[in-house]
């Protein structure tokens, strides 16, 4: 979540660990205990994952500052400095519209749809019916416990989850969740999939990379360069009543251009590591 | 003292506004076209703005998105563009120099920015990316 998104789509460390803490060890009872816990929070903020060792080393380094970016950019949350209480944003106002958070042109309930696709892919991925507040989990019978895999994709018009699935044959299958979100607070993206050094020396990320022998990949294909052309014309002399007005075109045409090429990028900058990310709380 | 909407300059804009837009934009009035397209509010009771070669006219063009306009979904959307439109009599031909506020009708239209601008590698460097180094 923190730090740069050069890319349209990401995974990056926090949400493999979301699918490592998602995971269980394929413990489904340990994944219904989560659902309950989802359903009925007590405090959000003791939802596993941020909680997570693992993430210790990256530019959020403790579980406290990465919950602050969670409630206070992502959901626009604001923490009262005696109680360390946190409180939903303020109720849209159409006379002063605010966006939510750190995100551009979107007021809304990020923070509900966010907890309302996990409950959703968790519930799937057992094989469960909705469940609804006050069911007894503990009573359920999981069907299955397929895995489950986030994935972040920026920049979309308003706020959305997804969940899709898909079952094979043998009832195995896998889910898989989108969550898509406006562009964000000072957020750019990158005209090349290419990454220069240092980037491009990290571990995992290739350039036309060739096996697949991992257990996890995230490539890109797509050319080697973008290109923003400007059609910018205010004034149009012309004489007057022959319908020969210039149209404004809605921002700049991308120019895609260079050979077709297919890069897997390093996990900082939101690919995933062959081996995912370890939930260690 | 003549008022604006008495000039002929804007005579001439009002039938370039309803043959320039027409099509993407359809005008919007009880009575005829021409009501259409006025002199913006803050202008209307003033005396014509003009050198006697270049005359302004700023206008208002009430309608509605029924057509095509640069292949967008034709939202049937009422919506007010804005303008001024330079009256040009310097040279043999009359000439319209035209400013609009397409801002204003891109933001009417709903039309959405993405705020994701998109920059080359040096220029996302100099921005500030983060030091995101490998995590062990």
């Amino acid at each position: 979540m923190p730090g740069g998104m050069p890319y349209q789509l990401e995974k990056g460390p926090y949400f493999s660990v979301a699918e490592s803490m998602l995971d269980f060890g394929g413990s489904a009872q340990q994944r219904l205990a989560l659902l309950a816990l989802m359903l009925a929070p007590e405090d959000p903020n003791q939802l596993p994952t941020l909680d997570s060792t693992t993430l210790d080393q990256g530019p959020l380094n403790t579980p406290d500052l990465r919950r602050d970016h969670m409630n206070t950019h992502w959901f626009g949350r604001t923490r009262d400095p005696a109680s360390g209480v946190w409180h939903d944003q303020a109720p849209f106002n159409p006379a002063h519209p605010m966006s939510t958070g750190y995100w551009r042109n979107w007021y809304g309930d990020a923070g509900g749809i966010v907890a309302q696709t996990f409950i959703r892919a968790v519930e799937v991925s057992l094989g469960l019916d909705h469940v609804s507040r006050g069911t007894d989990v503990s009573k359920l019978k999981p069907q299955h416990c397929w895995p489950i895999e986030v994935f972040w994709r920026c920049p979309a018009p308003w706020f959305e989850g997804w969940v899709t699935w898909r079952r094979d044959d043998r009832d195995s299958g896998h889910v898989t969740v989108h969550l898509h979100t406006p562009g964000h607070h000072e957020s750019a993206l990158l005209l090349s999939p290419i990454r220069s050094a240092p980037n491009d020396t990290y571990p995992d990320y290739k350039l036309q990379p060739v096996h697949c022998d991992m257990d996890r990949g995230q490539w890109v294909i797509a050319h080697t360069h973008q290109e923003t052309i400007a059609h910018y014309e205010v004034m149009n002399p012309s004489p007057p009543a022959e319908g020969k007005w210039v149209l404004p075109t809605f921002g700049p045409l991308y120019h895609s251009y260079g050979d077709i090429i297919t890069v897997q990028p390093n996990e900082p900058d939101g690919g995933v590591r062959a081996s995912g990310r370890a939930y260690t709380p | 003292m003549t008022r604006m909407d008495s000039d002929e300059s804007f005579t001439i804009v009002q039938k370039d506004i309803i043959a320039g837009l027409g099509a993407a934009f359809e005008a919007v009035n009880e009575r005829d076209d021409s009501d259409a397209v006025r002199v913006a509010d803050r202008f209307r009771d003033e005396e014509v703005i003009t050198n006697e070669a270049v005359t302004a006219v700023p206008w208002v063009y009430r309608c509605r998105h029924t057509g095509d306009f640069n292949g967008l979904f034709p939202t049937g959307r009422l919506l007010e563009v804005k303008g001024v439109s330079f009256v040009d009599r310097r040279g043999g031909e009359l000439l319209l120099h035209r400013y609009v506020d397409w801002e204003g009708v891109i933001a009417q239209l709903g039309l959405s920015v993405s705020w994701r601008v998109p920059v080359t590698e040096e220029e996302y460097r100099r921005g500030g990316e983060p030091s995101n180094p490998p995590v062990a």
